[in-house]
């Protein structure tokens, strides 16, 4: 009885020891990989805090958590027509610009900051942009003429079964958003339609080939690891695999095919939630990665691209960074593109079931 | 009488008979055992990413113990495991005694409701616990209650139930005439719980036990749904990082620690048999 | 032992709230209809039902079901002889055997899950070090298997468990009437064992039917089952939320579930068949 008292406290100090933790906290609900652990360490020092990220994987589900509570949390990073879809249900603060001295609309790209204009009213007192990217078509060119295809073909490999050679394998990612839009790309149409023929015929083209592997962010792997040979990605997808392969010393027969003439364009924002408890110091953490040189550090890590144009010129600059990023899908800015709006929910839902009916075939 | 021949050819088909059977069984080990097996190769794999063999090395051992969210993980499933396994043991034994002593009627609504979490989806258990400790939250004025005590409670909860269904079918077979022959004999009825009756069920009680740290050690779903933001358990944090192959070399130490899982577990079970074939051995000279 | 009934009171103070209120909860939810989780939206309907019973969600219970069919019926077929096997061996402790027999059981599932879909892709380790390529990832064919493996313990465990509990004097008695091996077994040990049969066919069947983490990883995101079906629809994946149709589902697999208990509650009374 004594031993096990005695084992019983230990384990309990351990894990007082271990999980303990008298600093602030602040919660951020982000996506996979998607900020450099030291940028966040150096706000932890400088700030005495800890900073808990949650990772999310969809936009969707990010909107869930905060609508219902599932989570609390100070800093929300969703992309942009999820934003307008959180400020419609009255969810986010309107940012407090005194507390962000490193804010300027100057600071952000001009193309980006067209978008943002152009975006709907209001939302630049919400949300300020962290990434920003396109989508694009990542392939491994292990089997002989899939560049060709991809790069001759852009939209049409996901849906004309006809041009597809024997034994190529192909993906297709698992949000009905992205999947939706890649269809309604190649049909020419509208990204933010309301009309059901539109939708009608997507869902038809999204039934035409039989996608070897339904993902997100594992499609990238995949591809990479040549267990697929094409997949729709984010661009930056394509960006974080070069990156592993490089510090890995890996052989890289993949790479991306990014259209630039009609594609989406996104940009994801950081956002504060209403639901936040350490308003002021989310304000820090947003400014703190308006800092250029921590905007750097964090964009040096992460394969996206920088939406402030002084830290995409100093990646231009290092010799070695700019080899990877003067990649044509590497930056937006060129890509003729259309942002996503928010569209309602009973488009989203349709959206899903036409994902559901797909992939029953 | 059996002629010679039928004699050999009973032999022989006995033979064949117990050689198909230790195929058989090697067969079912391979088909069980195969995965493992990789698990352990590749946590000495010097390739990462265990595409190819790269070579033998203990480094991910090692890194295992570096890296903090792994081992904050594996705290938390050693801790929620033995602490939700002692609580649903003990909880589930009173409550295995006190359905016991019901009326058949009332007995059979119970072990309707005991045996509800057992057989019910995990995702539909999982996102009750989370409505009813949100509810739960609300009500109380902290709404964020996701953390170690919520997750503490979802596996006692799941845990109690195979407790119950190990306890009682023990509970039927002692005999019903103890309980009363040990107050005649001056115990109340504390005392007779206590020295009679747990005694007596013990190798249940064990059993449940043993169950209730094996459903508590691998569980994922559950503990998904309830254990909020900032903690996870081993599973959760093999799901988080299944999806995250891309940057860091996260696997081969997941690896790592199972393989010691394994062989912990394996080298316990050997110890058992030793001893209680020393036991055995001992009886039987005595 | 009437002393001891006041135990199972608090247990079922504790049941009534962690698993009756949320059946009324999710009830509740399944006659609304509300956007997201916006409770001041939510009015009376019946949309939910409407939005369940079309044909994806059919067509993902059905499979489902066929699924899950498939991989039980398996776990008889392998796990049976299993049992029988072992419970006849004359070592010391066959308990023992069996365990390590199954240690693979206690490794985590989601590791063992990915481990082996990682070996049923073309790419990978089999293929650059045994020059052996599998792409049964992404079919059918590899969520049985997974499951079958998964979940092959718990079948043989309560088979075994019944096949030790048979008097060995009843076989002695059944040869001496003059029965051979194989009459003995299917006159006496397979109808006593049935009871343990049942058991290890519910304790597989109902987890792979609603399993969403085997599908997801070894299907390659191309198969959905019932159990994605819910953890997508109450807010856990990558779609759209509709708390009333997960809502919805999760009674209609309950009601299946109590269904279940109430046949087995009434072939064995006093509750031991689980175990």
């Amino acid at each position: 009885m004594k031993k096990f008292i005695s084992i019983f406290s230990f384990i309990l100090m351990f894990i007082l020891a271990v999980g303990c933790d008298s600093r602030e906290k602040l919660y951020v609900l982000s996506w996979g990989e998607y900020i450099n652990p030291d940028v966040v360490e150096a706000f932890e020092e400088e700030f005495g805090v800890r900073v808990v990220i949650t990772e999310a994987t969809s936009n969707e589900s990010m909107h869930n958590r905060i609508q219902t509570g599932a989570g609390q949390y100070d800093i929300v990073i969703p992309s942009d027509y999820m934003m307008e879809r959180m400020v419609e249900d009255d969810l986010l603060l309107e940012l407090d610009f005194d507390l962000l001295p490193n804010y300027s609309k100057e600071k952000f790209d001009p193309h980006l900051q067209e978008l943002r204009e152009e975006y709907f009213e209001g939302n630049e007192k919400y949300g300020v942009p962290y990434f920003w990217g396109t989508l694009g078509i990542m392939y491994n060119d292990a089997k002989p003429g899939v560049k060709e295809l991809v790069e001759t073909n852009s939209w049409a490999v996901f849906f004309e079964p006809e041009i597809i050679p024997e034994g190529v394998t192909v993906g297709m990612y698992d949000s009905s958003r992205d999947a939706v839009a890649a269809a309604l790309l190649y049909l020419d149409r509208d990204l933010n339609t309301k009309a059901d023929k539109d939708y009608e015929d997507a869902e038809a083209a999204l039934k035409k080939v039989k996608y070897t592997q339904w993902g997100t962010d594992d499609l990238k792997e995949s591809v990479a690891a040549k267990n697929l040979d094409i997949a729709l990605v984010y661009s930056g997808d394509f960006f974080d695999s070069l990156y592993f392969a490089i510090d890995n010393d890996l052989e890289v027969t993949f790479d991306m095919f990014v259209d630039q003439e009609k594609n989406n364009v996104w940009f994801d924002v950081m956002v504060i939630p209403k639901t936040a408890t350490k308003v002021e110091l989310a304000h820090a953490f947003i400014n703190f990665f308006l800092d250029e040189d921590n905007a750097l550090e964090n964009a040096s890590y992460i394969g996206y691209c920088p939406p402030i144009t002084s830290v995409y010129e100093a990646m231009l600059e290092d010799e070695e960074i700019a080899e990877l990023v003067t990649h044509p899908g590497y930056y937006p800015g060129g890509v003729e593109g259309t942002v996503y709006r928010h569209l309602g929910v009973n488009i989203a839902q349709k959206m899903d079931s036409i994902l559901s009916r797909v992939k029953i075939g | 009488m059996m002629s010679l021949n039928q004699v050999k050819k009973e032999k022989v088909v006995k033979k064949v008979g117990s050689g198909l059977k230790f195929t058989f069984l090697a067969l079912v080990m391979f088909l069980m055992y195969f995965p493992i097996l990789i698990i352990i190769i590749q946590s000495f794999n010097a390739n990462g990413q265990g595409t190819d063999f790269g070579g033998f090395t203990f480094r991910w051992y090692g890194e295992m113990f570096k890296d903090t969210n792994l081992m904050n993980a594996i705290v938390v499933t050693i801790s929620i495991s033995i602490i939700s396994t002692i609580v649903a043991t003990i909880l589930g034994t009173l409550f295995a005694i006190g359905i016991n002593s019901l009326n058949s009627k009332r007995r059979k609504r119970m072990i309707l409701i005991n045996n509800v979490p057992v057989l019910n989806a995990e995702v539909v258990t999982g996102v009750s616990l989370f409505f009813v400790f949100k509810t739960f939250g609300i009500l109380i004025g902290n709404e964020y209650l996701l953390g170690y005590t919520t997750l503490l409670i979802a596996h006692i909860f799941f845990s109690i139930p195979y407790v119950v269904l190990s306890v009682l079918p023990k509970l039927n077979e002692i005999d019903k005439n103890l309980y009363d022959a040990a107050l005649d004999l001056g115990c109340t009825p504390a005392s007779a719980l206590r020295k009679v009756i747990i005694p007596s069920i013990m190798t249940g009680i064990l059993t449940g036990a043993m169950l209730a740290f094996t459903m508590s050690f691998d569980d994922f779903v559950i503990s998904y749904m309830v254990a909020g933001e900032e903690i996870k358990n081993f599973s959760m944090w093999i799901y988080a990082n299944q999806k995250l192959s891309g940057r860091s070399l996260v696997w081969p130490k997941g690896y790592a620690y199972n393989s010691i899982v394994t062989l912990i577990t394996l080298f316990a079970l050997i110890v058992y048999n030793i001893i209680a074939a020393k036991k055995n051995k001992a009886k039987g000279k005595a | 032992m009437n002393k001891y009934k006041r135990f199972a009171f608090p247990y079922l103070v504790w049941m009534i709230i962690l698993t009756i209120v949320p059946i009324i909860l999710m009830l509740v939810l399944s006659f609304i209809q509300m956007e997201g989780f916006n409770l001041s939206s939510a009015k009376f309907s019946l949309s939910a039902f409407e939005k369940t019973f079309n044909r994806e969600i059919i067509i993902a219970f059905s499979n489902s079901i066929k699924l899950a069919t498939i991989a039980t019926i398996l776990c008889v077929i392998i796990g049976y002889p299993v049992a029988y096997i072992v419970s006849k061996l004359k070592i010391q402790n066959k308990f023992s055997f069996l365990l390590i027999l199954i240690l693979p059981m206690f490794t985590n599932m989601l590791l063992r899950v990915n481990t082996i879909n990682r070996l049923l892709l073309p790419e990978g380790f089999l293929k650059n070090v045994f020059g052996i390529s599998l792409n049964y990832s992404g079919t059918e064919f590899a969520v049985v298997l997974v499951m079958v493996v998964v979940y092959l313990p718990f079948m043989i465990f309560p088979i075994f468990t019944v096949l030790e509990k048979i008097d060995p004097s009843l076989l002695e008695a059944s040869k001496d009437l003059g029965a051979n091996n194989w009459k003995t077994f299917m006159k006496v040990t397979l109808p006593l064992s049935l009871k343990g049969v049942s058991s290890g066919i519910i304790m597989v069947f109902l987890p792979t039917a609603t399993s969403f983490t085997i599908p997801q990883i070894v299907s390659r995101g191309r198969i959905k089952l019932i159990g994605n079906i819910i953890e997508e629809k109450l807010g856990l994946a990558t779609a759209a939320v509709d708390y009333p149709v997960g809502s919805l589902i999760s009674i209609l697999i309950l009601v299946i579930v109590l269904g279940a208990l109430y046949i087995i509650s009434r072939v064995d009374a006093e509750g031991e068949t689980l175990l």
